[in-house]
């Protein structure tokens, strides 16, 4: 006899992992990365990570010896690259919290296989984005002013400007992210120090572990604080893009200036989180044979979301480009409709909008490439979905790119327009930044446990109390008795 | 447990008294009917205004309906099963709306209705339209629409500029918009409307009561495959709705937002609606344990995060408009904030977020079933204040003015669509117990 949460196969529900694991091959499949050698494909990717992380170091030491003239940005494209490099990889990050909060709380048990990878990505990818507004300040070494700190000079931050409200936000979400991801990690942590052959290892372990020892009071207390973190998180999945929305939306330019902005850019930054985790799973998943912890059917649920977060931004483009030409602002919709979309008037120099082209690869790339995901083979087809999750990150920088410098190099003023070129500088730290994620992130891979192995526990059918109840008189039971933390 | 249930096929019970509740909401929109017909006669702006309001503030149960009962099938959830048989009957009220709004849509074309008539009332010849944009960079200024205190009188067409050169401007801008604002356009978008949202709401709504026959898992398969099509239908019908009935009420005013905010506050109104109705139901008896404190609290969680979610695209229009400071964009919360509105704006934030916030945010208050339906309670008056409030301050610039119109006209429409759907209580299960999912949300519980 079936329990109520045997899959009901008339309406295609399966097991989420694949029928006779047992808690010993998560232990197992998991663990073992951390305990065996690196493999040699992790040293290929780790080589040129550090070798990229030395070209950021590189590029910052030249851009504090020379200034930030060094960047391509001048007047009047004064945002470029790095504040389209520092909104795309804040945006990287909201996958993580995303699924480790928001799921949480809608008890989407199907994240376990995913939530720990993508939460490992979120800290590292804002620390890659905190870099970009770091040095754009100018003289970075003065940057605890943007901490409204007492200092003799009763000098205090702007608090009115929304740059000052990004140093909170984001510091605010570097801190909880971190935090819950730790603390989701103690558990596996402890797993990790018990199966420790060396005393070196056993005490590192060990000391991460905070004295973890799987009592019932200590597992209790545990899923009590994942939880209020799941609380404190969810908002701010919404606010932290929010307010780096803000710092385009608060101002009158057109194209910058218009209320979706929010949700519109927190709708982005899921979808771009989503396709980079699944770029990154789709190869450690193959690299360390991962398939039984992250199924196909796994990867058709990051698939829709993407289709569905895709389309929301598709939504919000055709919100922005309805109200630019309802509201009859002629500044509005000459920036959507000329200097975006490439149709209309010419400008006086007979020319398009110079940056047309990445308007439509930001469509092509954002809205038309995950509608192949309506279709379920493609969406099953690991290939496929590989090459259209790198589509979505590029166009989701282009998206970034376009609203900045599409908005800047085409001013009020005719006489003062001016275009973008990028030099090796930014390019060099754009890069360069690719190689300080890796880097940790390839370190995390190795000796961080990447994938939650208590958690899956806990969504195997024989952690669920009521597995072998063959009537349902019992259901009502107060509280889970489930090994594992809470699904 | 009611005895009428023991046999578990959860029917209302003989004599229950939820059977004659349709009779009451009938005899309060007949009611309504009459204070409707008295506005229509007595003062014919401001019928418009009341006819409005209450066709909008019950389309939005739709909304809320609709959006939920998607989801569900979208996200193949098991806890709202039992409860989704109530957004099932909301969905079955539909043609009762489908009604009104397609006589408002009548209204409107015959000039009836004058809440439109900056743009309704004159002629907007199609051809002018694309003026602003062929003009340029460099011709045009930015409008402004100025806040005149008296709505539109007839024959006045563009009675807001304080100035002969507002008013030109104001025409302009006007002029700009006609191939969108204008009659025709919004009679024929009106009807796709209706019929999407009939459409929608009969799918749904049908096949699930089919089940309750035959049991048969297949429709599940059915509607959660239509789902995501549907979502997008309803999507974008509900943003066009609300740009057309409601953000044209100011012809100058615009935000790419407001959809959202549409949706956000139908969103906290349908799960309120469901507390309400749900804790009644199980304190009646008539459910047994089919819809239990388990499924209360997991609507109250729905419920706090979508009255957070409607706090927080009402804050981002808000803020940018104040912060940008652009006069076609303020004129919309400066009309908010003055004679007595002000009250009417702070009472929002109190009561569609600060109170509930701190009163709902415990899981002991959501598994509390009296403090559930209370606060339940509040977010759906305030979410009728909320409709309120983008609608009336265009028809009554001083607060109140013709309120009793307003209620008469809520009456109205609420009356007649809850008699429809409280009369489908009675035609069939109260939970859909052919689902394939039905134990599965018989037996749920959290442990968080």
């Amino acid at each position: 006899m079936a329990s109520v949460n045997t899959p009901i196969k008339e309406i295609g529900e399966t097991y989420l992992l694949p029928e006779g694991t047992t808690f010993h091959d998560i232990t197992e499949t998991v663990s073992r990365v951390t305990e065996n050698p690196a493999p040699r494909g992790w040293w290929m990717l780790f080589l040129p990570s550090l070798a990229l992380l030395g070209l950021m170091t590189a590029c910052i030491t030249y851009l504090l010896a020379f200034g930030i003239g060094v960047w391509g940005n001048n007047a009047p494209v004064y945002w470029a690259w790095d504040i389209t490099n520092f909104v795309w990889w804040i945006g990287i990050g909201h996958a993580g919290t995303l699924i480790s909060a928001i799921l949480f709380l809608f008890r989407q048990n199907w994240r376990t296989s995913i939530n720990r990878f993508a939460e490992a990505m979120t800290v590292f990818a804002v620390l890659c984005a905190a870099i970009f507004p770091a040095l754009h300040t100018g003289r970075p070494w003065f940057d605890y002013y943007l901490f409204p700190i007492p200092n003799q000079m009763d000098l205090w931050p702007n608090f009115k400007s929304p740059l000052m409200w990004d140093v909170f936000a984001v510091n605010t979400y570097l801190t909880i992210s971190v935090i819950f991801w730790l603390v989701g990690l103690i558990p596996d942590f402890a797993t990790l120090r018990d199966r420790s052959r060396g005393l070196l290892r056993k005490r590192i372990y060990g000391f991460l572990a905070l004295g973890w020892r799987g009592s019932h009071r200590t597992w209790q207390h545990y899923e009590r604080a994942y939880l209020v973190f799941a609380a404190i998180s969810t908002p701010l999945v919404l606010s932290v893009h929010s307010v780096v929305s803000f710092d385009f939306a608060t101002s009158i330019m057109p194209g910058w200036h218009t209320t979706i902005f929010p949700p519109y850019f927190v709708a982005g930054a899921v979808f771009s989180g989503f396709a980079l985790v699944l770029t990154l799973l789709l190869i450690v998943r193959s690299v360390f044979g991962f398939q039984n912890i992250v199924t196909i059917k796994h990867l058709d649920l990051m698939n829709k979301f993407m289709l569905a977060t895709g389309t929301m931004v598709g939504y919000a483009y055709a919100m922005e480009f309805f109200i630019a030409w309802y509201s009859g602002n002629p500044y509005e919709s000459w920036v959507f409709l000329h200097n975006r979309l490439g149709f209309g008037q010419l400008d006086s120099y007979g020319n398009w909008g110079p940056l047309y082209w990445a308007y439509w690869a930001m469509v092509s790339c954002n809205v038309l490439a995950p509608q192949l995901f309506w279709s379920k083979k493609l969406r099953t087809n690991i290939p496929v979905m590989f090459v259209v999750s790198i589509i979505i990150n590029i166009g989701m920088w282009f998206e970034r790119y376009v609203i900045i410098a599409t908005s800047l190099n085409r001013d009020f003023l005719p006489s003062s327009w001016g275009d973008f070129t990028a030099t090796p500088v930014d390019m060099g730290l754009y890069l360069g930044t690719f190689g300080l994620f890796f880097t940790l992130f390839l370190l995390f891979v190795r000796w961080i446990p990447m994938f939650a192995i208590a958690e899956l526990k806990g969504v195997l059918p024989h952690a669920h109390p009521h597995l072998d109840d063959h009537g349902h008189d019992g259901a009502k039971a107060k509280g889970e008795l489930a090994p594992a933390p809470a699904e | 447990m009611s005895a009428a249930n023991s046999n578990n096929n959860y029917r209302l019970s003989e004599g229950s008294r939820w059977a004659g509740l349709w009779k009451v909401a009938a005899g309060l929109g007949v009611v309504g009917l009459g204070i409707t017909a008295w506005a229509f006669l007595a003062d014919p702006v401001h019928f418009g205004y009341s006819y409005l309001y209450g066709f909008f503030a019950i389309l939005t149960f739709l909304f809320g309906a609709l959006f939920l009962v998607i989801a569900e099938h979208l996200t193949a959830g098991h806890w709202g099963v039992t409860t989704r048989r109530l957004a099932e009957f909301i969905l079955a009220g539909a043609p009762v709306l489908a009604v009104f709004g397609a006589i408002y849509l009548v209204l409107a074309l015959t000039g009836k209705v004058h809440v439109y008539d900056e743009w309704m009332g004159g002629h907007h010849d199609d051809e002018a339209a694309h003026a602003v944009v062929e003009q340029g960079l460099f011709g045009a200024s930015v409008a402004h629409a100025s806040s005149g205190e008296s709505h539109g009188a007839h024959g006045d067409l563009y009675p807001r500029g304080h100035s002969a050169q507002e008013a030109e401007l104001h025409h302009h801008v006007l002029e700009h918009k006609a191939p969108y604002l204008n009659k025709s356009r919004f009679f024929i978008f009106g009807l796709v409307y209706l019929l999407i949202w009939v459409g929608l709401s009969f799918f749904y709504y049908r096949r699930s009561v089919k089940q309750d026959e035959d049991h048969d898992p297949s429709h599940t398969v059915k509607l959660r495959a239509f789902a995501p099509v549907a979502a997008i239908l309803f999507g974008l019908s509900l943003t066009f709705a609300a740009f057309d009935w409601l953000m044209s009420l100011e012809p100058a005013w615009y935000s790419t937002i407001f959809g959202v905010v549409i949706f956000g506050g139908s969103a906290a109104a349908i799960f309120a609606l469901l507390i309400v109705w749900g804790v009644s139901l199980h304190r009646s008896g008539e459910v047994g344990d089919a819809i239990n404190v388990e499924h209360i609290h997991d609507l109250g969680k729905m419920m706090f995060g979508f009255f957070c979610f409607w706090t927080y695209v009402s804050f981002s229009q808000w803020m940018l408009i104040w912060y940008a400071g652009i006069p076609e964009e303020a004129v919309f919360f400066h009309k908010r904030w003055q004679g007595g509105w002000q009250t009417v704006s702070v009472m929002m934030i109190l009561l569609h977020f600060a109170l509930p916030f701190l009163l709902f945010i415990s899981r002991i208050f959501k598994r509390n079933l009296v403090w559930a339906r209370i606060m339940a309670s509040v977010i759906l008056f305030i979410h009728l204040v909320d409709v309120y409030w983008y609608v009336l301050p265009n028809g009554s610039p001083v607060v109140g003015h013709g309120m009793l119109f307003d209620v008469g006209a809520l009456l109205m429409v609420g009356g007649f669509f809850f008699a429809l759907v409280f009369k489908k209580m009675n035609d069939h299960a109260l939970i859909p117990v052919g689902d394939p999912l039905l134990e599965r949300s018989l037996h749920h519980h959290q442990s968080y």
